[in-house]
């Protein structure tokens, strides 16, 4: 690795008086895929935005192919070949996914000013190749689920390969963060394959999907770089003792009694009996006793939110019976709900709804 | 490859919000065919032609703002002032000016002008466009008060007058020109920057330019195309009419944007197209018409209107709690 492709060094960033980044040095090697660990707010995504020309650092050095650089704009950046994908979705729905992939550069598949659809098609579907993806160009993006939509997210990003002489460098802010098991393999497995054509930057708090794809992993935490590691000599433990730090977890002894302690004892607040709504869930029964933290687990569309609407009085449930504190109740809207004592907080990672202010799941 | 992407429109990617229209339109016209036959003729169906030939110009004008999630409320102004100065640059009884024909083309200018105006007014300083076009309908309003100065100046101009009210075989003249316009904004808005530009904003502002469009720039072009439309509007029914008046535009922009909801078309933005509110152009028109034949009172049709422009929206928004679902 005597040419990185990337070369930080000592950057730094404050936002509001608050070290976002502080001297923070990283390396990345040609075809290097490196991954980036961290908790809420180690830096991760400061640093992707730094190296993607939105964010100016306050001080230190970037070196791209052994040249330094400023990147001032996203425009900037992606001239030197450096893509990113962003954490949150950012396809515009009411638009197919060739026009998706190619936005802001259809140059190529203009004639004489005026769209050559089929060109358009073929260059998305060129971009797609790259990742293995048989998504249709012509497909609206709405009509895509999250993981087809992180593929043409990636493939977006890739364009940024014939838009430039250099060989990419891409930066994925949690690309897998929205997706369920097969879909985020489905992502994983791309960035596997991209290792061929370029360098990646992956931004991830899932300790085994870094330890899967990477080659070389940091860990932040608070700002600072605090650790590096070559993915094939290090444990998922090492790792997760490295993002945690100094603040170590309770005995382990406490929190296990902490938890027993209520399970039996307690009197059953809330209960559901059968809970059905057609082609969202069936038969849903479970008991949650005073004091329980009670976990509902599940993929995207598995009905987990839908159950919580209903429980929540946001969505009519078609049969089964819902009783709090051992009396049956049907709330009808979240009002009575409130009224009731109950709270509910939306998935702060969601895509974004049309009511932003709204605090529960209305439909 | 497949020829499956290759096709150049996704007929497939039509729903019933895009075909709903058409469908009512057709509904509409076999209703009112069997309650009244000779509503169902050739004769008629000119006449209705020639009534929808403006508000489709103003409607096509609209539709790229409406994409892109704007709105623009100065229509009835740009028309009043352009009506005022197509009168007065021919041959009339107030002016010495004799442009010919060629006063047409000077005569939508104000509108561009306007246009773009309200698109860098709103770009620049971030106001809502209702807000900024709100303004602009009264000052152009003004400034043709002015230019009337309360004797509307009467169109000499027999070639003019003979276009505006002729006919090219048994079609309107205007008519022509209103599918000409239809088939313009068609193309701009599936073949080329603008159009597609205007429905990415349309989908999400901040994403666009995440993606390094020139939102601002594509926002005044829309305004300038919907005021140079609302000015060819204003102009042509000047023509038709032979007069310079600042009434000539009185109610068309409540109806223009009607028609584009009508429709199909989301005020949110990012949805719908010039064709579907075209359709609802010739919809209300058609429902206007239909209703004198079958001896609706006068008094009634406003409410009959008004109930139909109802369900339209209620269809609209239904599928729009239907996405959100989907979302999440």
């Amino acid at each position: 690795m005597n040419t990185s492709v990337l070369r930080v060094e000592r950057l730094s960033k404050t936002f509001a008086g608050v070290l976002a980044l502080d001297d923070v040095s990283i390396e990345v090697g040609p075809r290097e895929v490196v991954g980036v660990l961290g908790e809420n707010g180690a830096g991760k995504s400061t640093l992707l935005k730094v190296l993607a020309g939105l964010y100016r650092p306050d001080r230190g050095h970037i070196a791209l192919r052994g040249r330094p650089v400023r990147l001032r704009s996203p425009r900037d950046a992606s001239a030197l070949g450096i893509s990113m994908v962003f954490q949150e979705q950012s396809l515009l729905l009411n638009l197919n996914a060739a026009e998706n992939i190619m936005l802001g550069h259809e140059d190529a598949a203009l004639r004489a000013g005026f769209y050559d659809w089929k060109k358009l098609h073929a260059l998305s579907v060129a971009q797609l190749a790259k990742l293995d993806s048989g998504i249709s160009p012509s497909a609206l993006a709405e009509t895509l689920s999250f993981g087809e939509r992180q593929m043409v997210e990636l493939a977006k990003a890739l364009t940024v390969e014939e838009r430039t002489p250099h060989e990419p460098l891409l930066l994925l802010d949690e690309p897998t963060s929205m997706l369920n098991g097969d879909q985020a393999q489905a992502v994983l497995l791309a960035i596997e394959r991209l290792r061929s054509r370029a360098s990646t930057i992956f931004v991830s708090h899932r300790l085994d999907e870094v330890l899967r794809v990477c080659d070389r992993i940091y860990v932040f935490a608070q700002g600072r770089c605090v650790g590096q590691r070559n993915a094939g000599a290090c444990t998922k433990v090492d790792l997760q003792d490295m993002v945690l730090g100094h603040v170590r977890p309770a005995e382990p002894g406490d929190r296990q009694r902490a938890r027993q302690a209520p399970a039996s004892a307690s009197r059953v607040v809330l209960s559901v009996r059968d809970l059905t709504r057609a082609h969202h869930y069936r038969s849903v029964n479970f008991e949650l006793r005073a004091g329980e933290v009670l976990g509902i687990a599940g993929a995207a569309d598995s009905g987990r939110e839908s159950v919580c609407r209903a429980l929540f009085g946001a969505e009519p449930p078609d049969s089964g019976e819902i009783a709090l504190d051992g009396r049956p109740v049907r709330f009808t809207e979240p009002a009575d709900a409130v009224q009731r004592g109950m709270v509910t907080c939306r998935a702060s990672a969601a895509p974004k709804v049309s009511w932003p202010a709204c605090p529960w799941p209305k439909t | 490859m497949a020829p499956k992407w290759g096709r150049r429109f996704a007929w497939h990617t039509l729903s019933w919000r895009q075909w709903g229209p058409f469908v009512a339109l057709l509904v509409l016209c076999i209703g009112f065919g069997i309650a009244e036959p000779r509503f169902l003729t050739l004769g008629n169906f000119w006449v209705i032609a020639d009534s929808c030939a403006v508000p489709v110009i103003l409607v096509v004008g609209l539709t790229f703002v409406v994409l892109q999630g704007s709105l623009d409320l100065s229509i009835e102004g740009v028309m009043a002032l352009c009506s005022l100065t197509v009168a007065m640059l021919v041959l009339n009884n107030r002016t010495v000016l004799d442009f010919g024909v060629s006063a047409l083309a000077f005569a939508v200018l104000p509108g561009l002008c306007i246009g773009m105006l309200n698109g860098v007014v709103l770009t620049r300083l971030a106001v809502p466009s209702f807000l900024v076009t709100l303004g602009a309908w009264s000052v152009a309003l003004g400034l043709a008060m002015l230019l009337s100065s309360g004797q509307p100046p009467i169109m000499k101009d027999e070639t003019l007058r003979a276009f505006g009210l002729g006919r090219t075989g048994a079609v309107p003249n205007l008519a022509l020109v209103a599918v000409a316009v239809v088939v313009l904004g068609h193309v701009l808005q599936h073949y080329t920057r603008f159009g597609r530009y205007c429905m990415a904003i349309g989908g999400g502002e901040n994403l666009a330019r995440q993606s390094g469009l020139p939102v601002d720039r594509y926002k005044v072009l829309a305004f300038a195309f919907c005021g140079l439309l609302a000015g060819l509007g204003g102009a042509l029914e000047s023509v038709r009419i032979g007069l310079g008046h600042v009434d000539i535009g009185a109610g068309q922009m409540l109806a223009t944007v009607t028609a584009v909801v009508v429709g199909g078309t989301s005020l949110a933005g990012g949805r719908g197209g010039v064709l579907q509110s075209a359709v609802g152009a010739v919809l209300l028109n058609v429902l206007a018409n239909g209703m004198v034949f079958v001896g609706v009172i006068p008094e009634a049709q406003k409410a009959v209107e008004g109930a139909i422009v109802l369900s339209a929206s209620l269809l609209a928004t239904w599928q729009m709690h239907d996405r959100v679902r989907d979302v999440r």
